[in-house]
């Protein structure tokens, strides 16, 4: 049991802080120690309530780990962000919005239904296969209709696109980019679509996802 | 120095919704970047959180500019500038900034930041207070908001812009 300094940056804030946590600690603690010098300071709560994951570079570390078992140098940088979890119990119309159809949805599709696709096309099971990519074309149709529909918002007004983009940056990727304006691949399952959080432009749907895997491994890409 | 100065900054930071409106035409980023910040900040005040609106440790600081991390780029393209020297971890605010040390990296390393210093025990006590009046920031030096935070009574009306919760229009 002992005083251990971590760089802590709560996801959204401005900037990371000097925090002091236990190498006893459990991540949820760590999470909460951060989140305190930002939630209700500079940030909201997170509408779900305060609960938080923790990650290393792209790693969601596990709640239950304790610190000292991580073995960390001191001021590690740690990022907090809140619980993805949370984007399934959005109530409001345009969370609801953001937190499916931009954030979980594309990512689940990609699990399920390009990448199983061809796994189970690889595998022999041909049907099976054929099955997945006719949803997966389902869901391309159905980005097309998200993105026709955030088209539509952003025409309506400017106030929406940066309504919606701050939906989108909040329950948007752990790490937001790496200074090339790319965001990491979804191998987490975390990420948002590509093109959307472009502050510098209208929010627009991507087309079918190919995350940045050039530079970010081959995680989910062939 | 950069800390005492972003904490006498503190008595002086503000936006009132005049001065919001003129960042916004002039930095087309500003409300995506600092609104909702500055929303929560608001908040705060309205409500007489003042405790909430002053910081309760230090800010991580870039080991070579010396300035807090974050504030090289907007909040929203922050990501970790890391090297290992000697088997500690240095944090920089951008990568110009870590390729700087890369390429002397015993030179910079040898002049610690205020979060360095606290953490060897060379400020006394080892705690916010300590660190402020290390930096001879007194509570007489640090002040009040100048304005007496009229700035965010504007907001305390029920039609606040940029509200966090609602539909798009």
């Amino acid at each position: 049991m002992a005083l251990f300094p971590i760089t802590g940056r709560y996801v959204g804030d401005f900037v990371p802080h000097l925090v002091a946590v236990d190498t006893e600690d459990t991540m949820d603690q760590v999470a909460q120690k951060v989140a305190a010098h930002s939630v209700g300071r500079r940030l909201p709560e997170p509408a779900g309530g305060p609960v938080y994951d923790v990650y290393l570079g792209d790693r969601r570390l596990d709640p239950t780990t304790t610190l000292g078992s991580l073995g960390l140098a001191p001021l590690q940088w740690l990022a907090v962000r809140e619980a993805v979890e949370h984007a399934l119990v959005e109530f409001d119309w345009d969370r609801v919005l953001v937190a499916t159809q931009l954030v979980v949805k594309p990512v689940a599709d990609l699990l399920f239904l390009d990448e199983s696709g061809r796994q189970l096309v690889a595998s022999g099971a041909t049907l099976d296969g054929m099955i997945a990519e006719n949803l997966a074309r389902d869901a391309r149709r159905s980005r097309r209709w998200t993105g026709a529909l955030l088209r539509f918002l952003a025409d309506a007004g400017e106030a929406n696109v940066t309504l919606l983009q701050r939906y989108l940056r909040r329950l948007g990727t752990a790490r937001s980019r790496d200074g090339r304006g790319r965001v990491p691949a979804a191998r987490r399952g975390r990420r948002a679509p590509r093109e959307c959080d472009r502050r510098d432009r209208p929010c627009r749907l991507a087309g079918p996802g190919r995350p940045g895997r050039a530079r970010h491994g081959p995680a989910l890409s062939r | 120095v950069v800390l005492a100065a972003h904490a006498v900054l503190e008595a002086e930071r503000r936006v009132s919704k005049a001065e919001r409106k003129w960042l916004n035409s002039k930095y087309s980023n500003w409300e995506a970047d600092y609104g909702e910040i500055w929303d929560q900040i608001i908040a705060n005040v309205n409500s007489g959180d003042l405790d909430k609106t002053v910081a309760a440790t230090l800010p991580a600081l870039c080991n070579l500019t010396h300035l807090p991390l974050g504030t090289a780029f907007s909040r929203h393209e922050m990501t970790p500038h890391t090297s290992v020297y000697e088997g500690r971890v240095y944090h920089f605010d951008s990568h110009i900034s870590k390729w700087c040390f890369d390429l002397d990296p015993a030179r910079y390393a040898a002049n610690p930041t205020v979060v360095d210093r606290f953490l060897s025990g060379e400020i006394q006590p080892t705690d916010l207070g300590g660190a402020l009046r290390w930096m001879g920031l007194t509570p007489d030096v640090m002040g009040e908001d100048v304005y007496d935070y009229r700035w965010a009574a504007d907001y305390a009306q029920p039609s606040a812009p940029a509200a966090e919760t609602g539909s798009p229009s």
